[in-house]
């Protein structure tokens, strides 16, 4: 009978659903909207970031000595080879070459879309590397003094809560001051303020996971504590900082991009997307905004992404909670 | 709680002391510094000779090993003689002592703490209209956006928290200044951007002549930032108001209130909007410490020229002593203001208890 067939085939697709838990998530996640548009717009600003660069006529730091502050759209006409970098080799760009500067040039004529390439790289390579790598750090710590308790436990959250009454922007301005910290010791020193949020979701999943059942009986089996830890106790409480990291991606890049605008974060002259908002003053506000514009322009954009994108999987990966 | 307190007292201090020690002692760390700048002169009229360097160097406690230094910050160096290191001996009595040294730089040899409270007032002017904006803002809009939740009205105000939030502060500091300067521009009404005062009248369409100094004046400087400031935090602070009325409305007590046949009106200001407003004493005690630190970029952006901007300069300058006043006030309200939120928990929440 036809009823039966289609209550037969409902079942099956339900059974199909729960043994792919990853396609429900999919399917959650797909359900919000901005979150979808967010992924695409990400995917396609980091391909333009890696790759773009490599087809951009300009070099990063190659200068249009008599194009300084042109509007977006300005034609220029290269009057001597570009070469891929500074010391010769292939040539980039032959002269004579009717060139556009799409989105304007800077105060000493290197071209911005050029640069801002440039400087996503860096910007999206801080804020993917400080959040992954104090995620790592949060979970491997929030494992062990969850798991553990006692003595691990008591120091591990002491240490959490010392610094976490640190005054954070005060302390990173000073000790960038101090430091004066290249691309990667600037990452370091972001992770070592910022894995506590992550230590503490994790601790808190596994106080109420090591009590369940499932884990009484692998260490019945035998497993060790490694064991129960990372191949149990893990991966069952790994959606609130995945959640988590998506939202701190947004945090660290605009912290990031603030020290950056200060001087206190990535150094001149390489390019991030703070940093290119440096020296911004009342003249280029007032003559050529496009300067001031566009490198904010990108931050908002990736940080509204990751936003929107935790968002989204915060939707999928915890049906439970309202938004 | 008595006992709660002294020991969390004890604990606060001690993370004090540590972590004001480990910065204090990267400082050492540190390239350049005050007496650099006196070297580097060339003119060979003005050119100090090394004895003025020393001399300066002492009168600014510079001439100490690094290790001296924090002692000397914390408890003077009156006493170094009797530790056998007579040549270190000054007149500094520490900052146990109520002493908070001289700046280095910023303002050479004034009072660290006589600087901090020439520029506290103008900060406090900025900190305290962006919070009370907020507030006055963000918990309405919360409440409301959570009581229709999933309305349009809701819709909007997560789309605009969510912008709020990934707003870079300081770049929209910078397109508004850039609107006012186009408003300038075209001679149409404009808010000045920069420094706290003007420093001679200037004419605004629509108002016409502001006097320099006067409070209209100041009004109109502060409109920019505090937009700025309040932005940021209604984006937080209205989402962390919808989540408390969305937690509260969904409790047992509140479904019993309507069963009852309590007014809906009644039930949402009176029985859910009290106990909403119970997590926001986290945000108002937070805005405390946030009142040193928190203005930090916005200050920078609008060139006013207060606690924020002051603590950048000094920074920039190696003015340490200056940055280590300003970072050691922010640690201590940050420290305060964390007992201060326990503690009202207790008081305002008797579920909560404290042992």
């Amino acid at each position: 009978m036809a009823v039966s067939t289609t209550q037969v085939e409902a079942r099956e697709a339900k059974k199909e659903e729960y043994e792919r838990p990853w396609l429900e998530i999919l399917k959650r996640f797909s359900r919000h909207r901005f979150a979808v548009a967010s992924v695409v717009v990400l995917f396609l600003m980091i391909v333009a970031v890696t790759f773009g660069p490599l087809f951009m006529p300009f070099g990063e730091t190659d200068t249009a000595v008599t194009k300084k502050d042109q509007p977006p759209g300005t034609e220029y006409v290269v009057p001597k080879n570009l070469y891929y970098n500074s010391i010769g080799g292939d040539v980039r760009t032959a002269a004579g070459t009717t060139l556009t500067f799409w989105l304007g040039s800077d105060g000493i004529g290197r071209d911005l879309l050029t640069r801002l390439l440039y400087a996503g790289r860096v910007s999206l390579y801080i804020a993917v590397a400080v959040t992954l790598l104090s995620e790592l750090i949060g979970i491997i710590i929030g494992v062990m003094s969850g798991y553990f308790g006692g003595l691990v436990d008591a120091f591990a959250m002491r240490f959490v809560d010392f610094l976490n009454t640190l005054p954070l922007l005060p302390i990173l301005l000073i000790i960038s001051t101090i430091l004066e910290p290249t691309v990667n010791l600037l990452i370091l020193i972001l992770v070592f303020f910022s894995w506590t949020g992550g230590a503490r979701l994790m601790r808190g999943q596994i106080l109420s996971l090591r009590e369940q059942e499932y884990v009484s009986a692998s260490r019945a089996l035998g497993a060790s504590n490694l064991r129960i830890m990372f191949r149990h106790l893990v991966p069952n409480a790994l959606a609130p900082n995945i959640v988590n990291a998506s939202l701190a991606l947004s945090g660290v890049m605009i912290t990031e991009a603030a020290l950056s605008f200060l001087g206190f974060g990535v150094k001149l002259p390489s390019a991030s997307w703070g940093n290119m908002l440096k020296g911004v003053n009342t003249t280029i506000l007032e003559k050529y905004t496009w300067q001031a514009f566009f490198p904010g322009l990108a931050i908002f954009i990736c940080s509204l992404c990751f936003n929107f994108i935790g968002d989204g999987l915060r939707d999928a990966l915890d049906p439970r909670a309202k938004r | 709680m008595t006992v709660y307190l002294i020991r969390r007292l004890f604990q606060a201090i001690l993370v004090l002391l540590f972590s004001s020690a480990v910065i204090y002692s990267l400082f050492a760390l540190a390239p350049g510094g005050p007496l650099d700048e006196l070297r580097q002169n060339t003119d060979p009229k003005s050119r100090p000779s090394e004895a003025d360097i020393q001399r300066q160097a002492k009168l600014l406690g510079a001439d100490k090993p690094w290790y001296l230094w924090y002692p000397t910050w914390l408890a003077g160096d009156t006493w170094l003689d009797k530790v056998g290191l007579e040549q270190y001996v000054g007149e500094r009595k520490g900052i146990l002592r109520w002493d908070w040294g001289t700046s280095w730089k910023f303002q050479r040899n004034a009072p660290v703490l006589d600087i901090i409270k020439d520029k506290l007032p103008d900060t406090l002017w900025l900190m305290i209209t962006s919070t009370i904006i907020s507030l006055v803002l963000g918990i309405p809009l919360g409440v409301f956006s959570a009581v229709r939740q999933y309305s349009f009205f809701d819709y909007i105000l997560t789309t605009f928290s969510f912008i709020g939030l990934s707003l870079p502060s300081f770049w929209f500091g910078l397109l508004i200044i850039a609107v006012s300067l186009w408003f300038k521009r075209n001679g149409w009404f404009y808010f000045p951007a920069g420094d706290i005062l003007a420093l001679r009248n200037y004419e605004v369409p629509v108002l016409g002549t502001v006097v320099a100094g006067s409070f209209l004046d100041r009004v109109m400087h502060l409109v920019m930032p505090v937009t700025v400031l309040s932005m940021l935090n209604l984006a937080n602070w209205s989402r962390f108001m919808r989540a408390s009325m969305l937690e509260v409305l969904s409790q047992d007590y509140v479904r019993t209130a309507r069963a009852k046949g309590v007014k809906e009106r009644v039930v949402i200001y009176k029985h859910a909007f009290r106990n909403a407003l119970i997590p926001l004493i986290t945000i108002i005690v937070f805005a405390i410490p946030g009142v040193f630190g928190g203005a930090l970029f916005t200050e920078t952006v609008f060139n006013y020229k207060a606690l924020g901007f002051t603590f950048i300069s000094a920074l920039n300058l190696k003015d340490y002593p200056l940055a280590m006043a300003f970072l050691l006030i922010s640690s201590i309200l940050l420290v305060f203001a964390t007992l201060l939120a326990d503690v009202l928990y207790t008081i305002v929440d008797p579920r909560i208890r404290l042992d």
